[in-house]
Parts: structure tokens; sequence; C-alpha cells
């Protein structure tokens, strides 16, 4: 079996990766289960999708514990805690990242040496392609599909089953442009081969829940308004920049800022909380004056 | 600091008369760019850290997610159906342990539902509908996405004529997503009589402030509908929450207004209304009236609804005619 | 010791909560609890208990108002029974998970369809996985006095859990008998003010309660919480009950033995009913046969040792169930099974149906069940359960089927 692990943020298509990856592995004849799981977050937060590729009926559920592949949509999730996209992660496991980065200028991540990520700008294909940061899911997708060794027919059925049926018939040729092109890119890299032995079960040690007071069993918060301690910061695409020369310290964007990401310092002028803010961009569009610059984040 | 909105004020002229302090703070759960979370932190900065928060399941369940609450003030999870008795019982409760010498009146809260338009308009309506009844003294927000949202957008009893949801899609049945005219939740809690009933929109910050002060001063049910432009929902860039918040605004589609004891008066009038196109086009959720061929009988049907509307209202007194 | 009076049970439900000196009270009426409100409602208007009274709109809303005032810090009592309970029924885990007390008095009245009004316990033992702990009652005084304990028990640090106290519908509810209803003061000694240190709704003090627990890791730890807090309340509710005795002279186990020291067969029942059990043994005994009874009295949590300990060496046991849940037959038989399943001395065990609707278990359909515990002790397999029906009463409702339109084959 292979066991795929995608790990993206809301709204960066890995659902649709995972399913562009099963669809493309079914229609080459494995049998395959695909399955996302995200918790209550949204667009930004972390979230995974899990992709099983087999020859035999596939008798496992939910989460991938022990992947063969982990595609990680975006670098800054290496950090995140919610996201911990190298959990399980072994000396045989392959990472694909979506990153600006060159390959030669990534270390090791954890077990998984640096022969072993492969590496590539997507998004700036998808953006060349397609215009498009939603194509991603197809990049990736099928990027994973030939480094299991997929062939390209393979996987342009898996991006065609896949692609909303409500895409214009240009944005549909992009996408399958952008496929070919992704494809082409991870063409060099060796195919992944599925393990040949099963790795036995590690014991684990069951603890005893023992009983304690109300005051800490039951699921309240006493440490009030410790929100911030959860960075939502790396949910942000895009930053907005203050241009402080242009500002007419007119209070808008600190007033239209929903997630109170927007401080005033002491002669009026806005101060963005990068730890928090997740670059929605209201501030960029509302500043009457233009102030706010949105600039890509270089993670 | 000045915290909460200086209390003193009756109400405000401008934007630099809110509050600096913040009462929720940052590092929820919560899309980017929501606009029912800058119109409740927008009503927070009036009512400030002695309040509790009674909510009914939906999106801002999220706001607390253990064990992280981004609140100063209070919280309190009761059901999809029930925030509202979830507010009596609270309300009563420290009345009565007031009452009793148990609770120094110092620490009274203000006691606030907070429910999406699914948990308002359909499964809580009852609820919502005894605690005005019953004269409770509490603040109802309803942050109205036009959708149950949290479960990924499908058809609520708010949801307006003509936009697609997940479960009203356009198909051989219908041309229009959605074929119901959205529930005048507005009149059904003004039928009841109650102290106080307010329409708020986040890109009028001043207007909210007003209405949540005004409200401050009254005793009773103190209930606030907030147009809550949805970009995950409505299908936008969240960037232009404000733009479709003030657009609702000034074509009519969302009327602000107030009613005290009963007697509606239009916050708002904007001169001339703009064509309802203006707030329709570029929400995903309306592009199937625009794409791939223009369904005029229904945008005349949403344009002839908004104009009957307001050919109710005197244009500039703002008075229900 | 304060005189006797004739209380019916709703009104010793009643007077249990003024003695309790609760502070809110939310109600709504339903069929066979509604004397219960209607005095509570009196005694508020005219100041004899201070307690706030207010109506809901719903059952639904009427439990979680009585939860957030729980969570707001004040003593809340409030009565349901049936449909009222079923409608309910969402909030009763939600209370339970937040983990604040309050006692709940469900007067047991069979659920439709069809509609009707006597008591069975289908109701009350929808209720059972809710995370409430439950108290069964017989008699009038044990309302009363199951109310001030399962306060006591509700509030206690090491349990924190609310309390469900059922009393029949009718057979109780409606049924007045002599009962001693303790003084305030001994009351209030008994059962101090309830002063939460874990939940409340204070300015000064801000917390968010209830809150959302995404993640199967700390979900199992807060619900696995709700499982040792009714672990503890087994030794806890001795403690209280050894107090409560002491007190007031009247002494209330997990579950009542009557008669079982030397007995060769067991009747095992609940609530109301028990009594006519009761009186079958007693009946049996000038026979010279050995029955015992034993009667359920706190059924969550359930005390599976307490019940093996008086059930194992027995010739046959038999369970009764007023109660049914279809495809599957009673609801407590496999519960109490499994109690004795460790036991190597487990007796026979006879799932009996009866009751249902409130209607009546004569004496002779007690000898019926009496024989059959004969033939099972004697080795006769009986696969159960034996639902209590009259030959008498199936020709009653034929004719009531032939008035309903309805064919039947001869």
């Amino acid at each position: 079996m292979l066991r795929i692990r995608f790990h993206g943020r809301g709204g960066q298509g890995m659902k649709t990766a995972s399913r562009i990856l099963g669809s493309a592995g079914f229609h080459a004849g494995w049998i395959v289960q695909d399955s996302p799981v995200y918790g209550a977050e949204r667009r930004g937060a972390p979230m995974s999708a899990f992709t099983r590729l087999a020859r035999e009926p596939i008798r496992e559920r939910g989460v991938i514990a022990s992947p063969d592949l982990v595609v990680i949509a975006d670098e800054t999730l290496l950090a995140d805690l919610a996201a911990q996209p190298l959990l399980g992660c072994d000396t045989r496991s392959t990472v694909l990242m979506n990153t600006r980065k060159q390959s030669a200028e990534l270390s090791p991540l954890g077990a998984v040496s640096r022969e072993a990520i492969f590496a590539a700008d997507f998004t700036a294909l998808a953006l060349e392609t397609t215009q498009s940061l939603a194509s991603l899911s197809v990049a990736l997708g099928v990027a994973a599909a030939r480094l299991l060794g997929l062939s390209l027919s393979e996987a342009l059925a898996g991006v065609t089953d896949e692609l909303s049926p409500h895409l214009s018939a240009e944005r549909q040729a992009k996408n399958v442009a952008l496929a070919q092109v992704a494809y082409a890119r991870a063409e060099g890299w060796p195919i992944i081969q599925e393990r040949q032995t099963t790795d036995s079960p590690t014991l684990v040690t069951l603890v005893e829940v023992a009983f304690d007071p109300p005051t800490v069993a039951a699921p309240s918060i006493y440490a009030i308004s410790n929100s911030p301690e959860r960075k939502t910061g790396n949910w942000r695409q895009f930053r907005p920049v203050l241009h402080a020369e242009l500002c007419t310290r007119c209070w808008i964007c600190f007033v239209r800022c929903p997630e109170a990401a927007i401080a005033l310092d002491a002669h009026d002028y806005p101060v963005v909380d990068y730890d928090q803010c997740k670059g929605c961009l209201l501030c960029v569009h509302e500043c009457p004056t233009h102030a706010f610059t949105a600039e890509q984040e270089v993670r | 600091m000045t915290s909460p909105t200086s209390p003193e004020l009756e109400s405000i002229q401008t934007l630099k008369q809110i509050a600096r302090e913040e009462f929720i703070l940052p590092g929820t759960s919560i899309c980017g760019g929501c606009g029912g979370l800058e119109a409740l932190r927008l009503a927070a900065k009036v009512l400030g850290p002695q309040t509790v928060f009674v909510n009914a399941a939906g999106c801002f369940t999220l706001l607390a997610t253990f064990p992280y609450t981004p609140f100063k003030g209070s919280w309190l999870y009761t059901t999809m159906a029930s925030a509202a008795a979830g507010a009596q019982g609270v309300r009563d409760a420290l009345d009565v342990l007031m009452a009793r010498g148990k609770l120094p009146a110092k620490d009274d809260v203000e006691v606030v539902v907070v429910a999406g338009d699914g948990s308002t308009y359909d499964i809580g309506l009852s609820a919502t509908s005894g605690a005005i009844f019953r004269g409770l003294n509490f603040w109802y927000f309803c942050y109205d996405n036009e959708s149950y949202g949290n479960t990924g957008m499908q058809m609520s009893s708010s949801t307006p004529y003509g936009a697609r949801t997940a479960t009203t899609p356009v198909g051989i049945h219908s041309q229009a997503g959605t074929e119901h005219g959205k529930k005048d939740m507005f009149e059904i809690w003004r039928a009841h009589r109650p102290a106080y009933v307010a329409t708020v929109s986040p890109r009028f910050p001043i207007d909210l402030t007003n209405k949540f002060l005004k409200a401050k001063t009254l005793r009773g049910a103190k209930l606030f509908l907030a147009h809550a432009p949805c970009p995950t929902g409505w299908l936008y860039d969240p960037e232009r929450t404000a733009d479709y918040a003030r657009l609702a605004v000034e074509t009519g589609m969302f009327a602000l207004k107030e009613a005290v004891d009963g007697v509606v008066t239009h916050t708002y009038v904007p001169r001339r209304h703009r064509p309802v196109e203006e707030y329709l086009q570029g929400q995903g959720r309306y592009r199937h009236l625009f794409e791939p061929t223009r369904n005029d009988a229904a945008l005349r049907q949403i344009q002839d609804q908004v104009d009957r509307y307001w050919a109710g209202v005197h244009e500039t007194t703002g008075a229900a005619r | 010791m304060t005189a006797q009076q004739l209380l019916t049970g709703n009104a010793a439900a009643a007077w249990g909560a003024r003695l309790a000196d609760a502070d809110y009270i939310p109600a709504f009426p339903i069929t066979p609890q509604t004397e219960i409100i209607e005095l509570l409602a009196q005694w508020s208007a005219h100041g004899e208990v201070p307690a706030r009274f207010v109506t809901l709109d719903s059952e639904h809303s009427m439990l979680t108002a009585a939860g957030a005032a729980a969570a707001a810090g004040a003593r809340v009592f409030t009565a349901t029974s049936s449909q009222g309970l079923l409608y309910g029924c969402e909030v009763l885990y939600t209370i339970a998970g937040w983990r604040v007390p309050l006692v709940l008095v469900n007067v047991s009245r069979a659920l439709a369809s069809p509609i009707t009004l006597e008591a069975d316990h289908n109701d009350i033992l929808a209720a059972r996985d809710t995370g409430f702990l439950q108290i069964h009652a017989e008699t009038c005084q044990e309302i009363v006095d199951s109310i001030l304990m399962g306060y006591r028990l509700a509030e206690d640090e090491q349990v924190m859990v609310p309390v469900l106290v059922n009393l029949d519908g009718f057979t109780l509810s409606f049924t007045r008998e002599p009962v001693t209803l303790p003084s305030p003061a001994a009351v209030a000694e008994f059962l101090p003010a309830y002063h939460p240190r874990h939940a409340y709704i204070r300015g000064d003090k801000p917390m968010a309660q209830g809150t959302a627990v995404l993640g199967g890791a700390p979900y199992s730890y807060f619900r696995y919480q709700q499982q040792r807090a009714q672990d503890n309340a087994l030794t806890i509710h001795q403690t209280i009950a050894e107090e409560f005795a002491l007190r007031f002279g009247r002494r209330y186990d997990l579950v009542e033995s009557f008669q079982l020291d030397d007995a060769d067969y067991v009747l095992v029942m609940s609530n109301a009913f028990a009594s006519k059990g009761k009186a079958m043994v007693q009946w049996w005994r000038t026979q010279g046969r050995k029955v015992g009874l034993l009667r359920l009295r706190v059924v969550r949590p359930f005390p599976g040792a307490a019940i093996a300990a008086a059930l194992v060496g027995r010739k046959a046991v038999a369970v009764f169930d007023q109660n049914i849940a279809p495809g599957s037959g009673g609801i407590l038989y496999p519960e109490i099974a499994a109690a004795l399943y460790h036991e190597p001395r487990r007796p026979p065990l006879l799932s009996v149906i009866g009751g249902l609707g409130g209607k009546d278990i004569s004496a002779g359909e007690f000898e019926a069940v009496f024989q059959h515990l004969e033939r099972i002790a004697s080795g006769t397999t009986v696969i159960g359960p034996l639902l209590l029906y009259t030959q008498q009463e199936r020709d009653r409702v034929r004719t009531l089927l032939q008035i309903a339109g309805k064919e039947l084959s001869a």
C-alpha cells in the first residue's frame, strides 16, 4: 500500500489534491481510499487529507500515521503545531514541498533526508498557468501522482474527474495545461515504491484516567482572553504593509479589522499584529489613501 | 484608554469615539474577513467586559474552542435551539442571587445571546419568542450570514430569494436557487413588543455603536440583527466584506433601522438607492443570475421587492409610512 | 421529629424543592407532573419560598434555563415527565457535560405513540446515559428524602453532576400517603448553601463554559471524567445515606433488600410497583415460600456490586422491567445480567416485562412469575422476556379492536 498525506491550509485545495491523486490511482487500476480531515477551522487554518493506493482491499481508516509521501502545500505548516506535517515520517518517507526555495536550500526534515525531499514553486507554476491560487490542488495532486509512478494520462483523468463542472471551458483548459506542466516538473524525480514489509505495531502504555475535581474536569476555560496564544498569523498568504507616509490616521483600518489585529499607537498610527493577522486584506481594500499594500508572504 | 466606548456617551459622531480597547481578542478559528465578527467586535466595545455571551450552535461556537477563549468576559455555549432560554436562566440566576445577597451587584453582567441566523430564524425562534414575551432583560445579537454557514452554507429561512446555497442549487426545478423570500425577523421580533429592535451593519460602525449605546439605557429585550457578509459562503474575496456590507445598505437590500417600543425609524436612508445588481454582482452565490445568461425575471423580482419596501418609508424622517 | 402529614407524590416533590431552599425553578406543564410546579408557583407568589419561578416555553428551554442558572451559580430545581423529558433530552447531556449540579424530578409516564397517561419507565430510562445520576423512589416519603440527598450528592465536589429523581405518575404523583417533613433548620444543616468553586458567572471572575472541544483525546478526557464522578457517587451516596439516617432516622441504600436474607427466589423491582412486589413477598412468606425482593433505587451510577452481592447463590431471580426496548426486551435485565456475569454462583435469571402504560400487575400475575421461577430453578430454560398480559386482558383488548373496526382472525 502507498500512503499519502496532504497538508495544507483551508482554501489551498489539498482535499481536491488528495482526490485528484485518488481518482488518478483509481483510473490506473489501484484500489483507492481518500478522505479529508478538517477541524472547525476555516480558510487559512491547517487541514490534512489522505489518499491510500493499494493492490488489495484497504483495511485502514482515517489518519495516516506512517506516510510514504507527505505533500506540504505551504512551508509555514512545518512550524505549525496544529499541522505537524512530519509526524510519523521515517527514513523511508518522501516529502513533496511547495516552496520558493531551491531544493539545495532545504535542510533535512526530521527523519527525512535531503535526498527524499522534492521541492518546487508550485504556487508560481499555478499563477503563471491559470492565474489562480486555487489551482495549487491540480499542481500538487499531479506531481504526487507522478511521484507514485502514475502516467500522465492517468493523472489527467484524475484532474478531469475532480475539476468543478461549474468551471468555464477556458478555466478547465488552463487547469489541464497546469497539470501537464506540473507533471513535467516532477518527471526527473524517482518513483516511490511500495514498502515490502509491514512494521510491527509498537506497544503503547495505556493509562488510567483518574478522577479530577470539577475545577479541572469540566470543559471550561479560566484563562480569560488567552486566544492570542494561538497564532493565526500563518494563515496569511498576503500581508498588509503600512506606508506611514500615506496614512492620515483616520482609524478606518482599525475599526474595520474583524480580528482586532490592528491596534493604534500613541499617535493613532495603525500597528498590525502580524502574529494574528489572518490576511483578509480588508484594511488594504478599505484604506482611503492606499497607505496599506498587500505583499505576498515569503516564508 | 477608554473602556469601553465611553459609557457616559449617549451617542458618538465620529469613528474616533469608538473604544480603543478590544474585548474579543484575535487568535480564533473564525474565517478571515468575517463580517459577523466585525460587527460583534464593535458591539463588544459598547458592552464591555462585564458580559456573558450565551451562544447557540453556529460558526461563533468556535470562538471559544478549548483551551482558548478570546473574550474578556464570560461565555456559555448552550444548544442550537435554546440560547435565549440559556440567557433566561443566567439572567434569572444572577437576579435571584443578587436579591438573596449571594452576588454583589457590582459583579452583575450583561447577558447577551450570540446566535447565527440558522438558530435565530429557525430552530431557536421559539425559545427567543418566549424570552421576549417574558420581558427578559437581555441582549440578542444575530450574526446573519443568511445560511447555515457552519455546516457549509445550506439554506436557512434567512436565505434571500435568488441566492444559491448547498441545498438550494440552481437546477431544472429552480433557476433562482433559493425560491423562498427571507423571513422578516425584524418584524417578527417587533410584533413581540420588545424594548428595542435594530438592524446593524459592520460597515456602519457609528450607527452600530449608537444603537448599542441607546439599548444600554433600556431594560427588556434588546435585539440586533447584524448583516454579516460571509466571504466563505457568499463566495467573494474577504477584502470585500465591507464593500458588500456597504452595498447592501446603499442598494436598500439591508435597511438600517430600529424600533423603540415598537415605533420604527430608519436610521440611514440613502438619498438615492443604487441598483440591487451592484450588491448581487460579484458574490458567487448570485453568479447564476448573471452567467451564463442573465436571469432578468429574478433580478427584477429582487429589485421590485426592495422598491416596494422603501415605498413604505418616509424619505426624510425614516419613519415607516 | 415533626408530625406526619398526607401528601401526594407531587406535593412531596415540591416540598423537597422548598426544603432544599432552591434559588431558581424554571417550569413547563405536563401531566402528571404539573401539580409540582403549580405548588411551587403558589409558594413563590406568596413569598413562602425565595426561589424565582419562571414558566418557560418548552422543556428544552426549561432545561436549558435550569442548566444555565446552575452554571451561573444558583441552586436549581425543576420537574418534567415523559415526552417532556425526551423533548429536553439533548439538554440533559449538556448540563451533565457542564458539570453543574441540579435536581430534576421526572414523573414517569409511558411514551407515545400511542400517547397515554399512566406510568412506565421508558421515559426515565431513556435518560440513563445522559450523565445524570438517577434515584428512583418507591414512596412519597422517599421522594422528599431523595431530593434532599440528591442535592447533597450533586453538589459534592467528588461528584458534581446533576441528579434525576424519579417517581411514578398516578401511582405516586397523585397518591397521598403519610410523609414526615424534616424541619427547614435540620435540612439547612444537612444541606448547606451551594457555593460553587468551579462554575459560576460573575463580572469579577469571568470564565468560558461549555466550550467546543475538538479532538478525540481531550473529548475522551472530559467524557470519562463523568464516569469517574459517577464512580465516586457510589461511595459518596453511602456516606450521605448514613448522615441522613443519623439526622432524620430514615436509611436509604443504593438498593433496598426486602426479606432477602434467606430468600431462595428474588424479585428485582423498582419504583412504586415495588410495593406490590413486597406485598406478594409477605404473602408467599406466609405460605412458606422463601421469596425476597431487591429494589433498585440508585440506577445511575449502576450499583452492580451491590446487586451482585444481593443475588448470587439464589435459586432463581425475576427481573421486572416496567419498560420495553423493542428488539431487545427489558432495559434493566441486561444490566443486571452483566452485573452477575463474573459471579461463579450467578443465579438463573428470568426477564419479566410488566406494568407497561401503568397496567396493573395482579397477584395472579406475580404467582405466574413465581411458577416460572420454580421452573427455571429446576433447570428449565425460559427464553424471555415474559410479558405480563393476561387472558382476560387479551379478551378485553380484542373487544376494543373489534369496536375500532379491526377484522380479527379467530
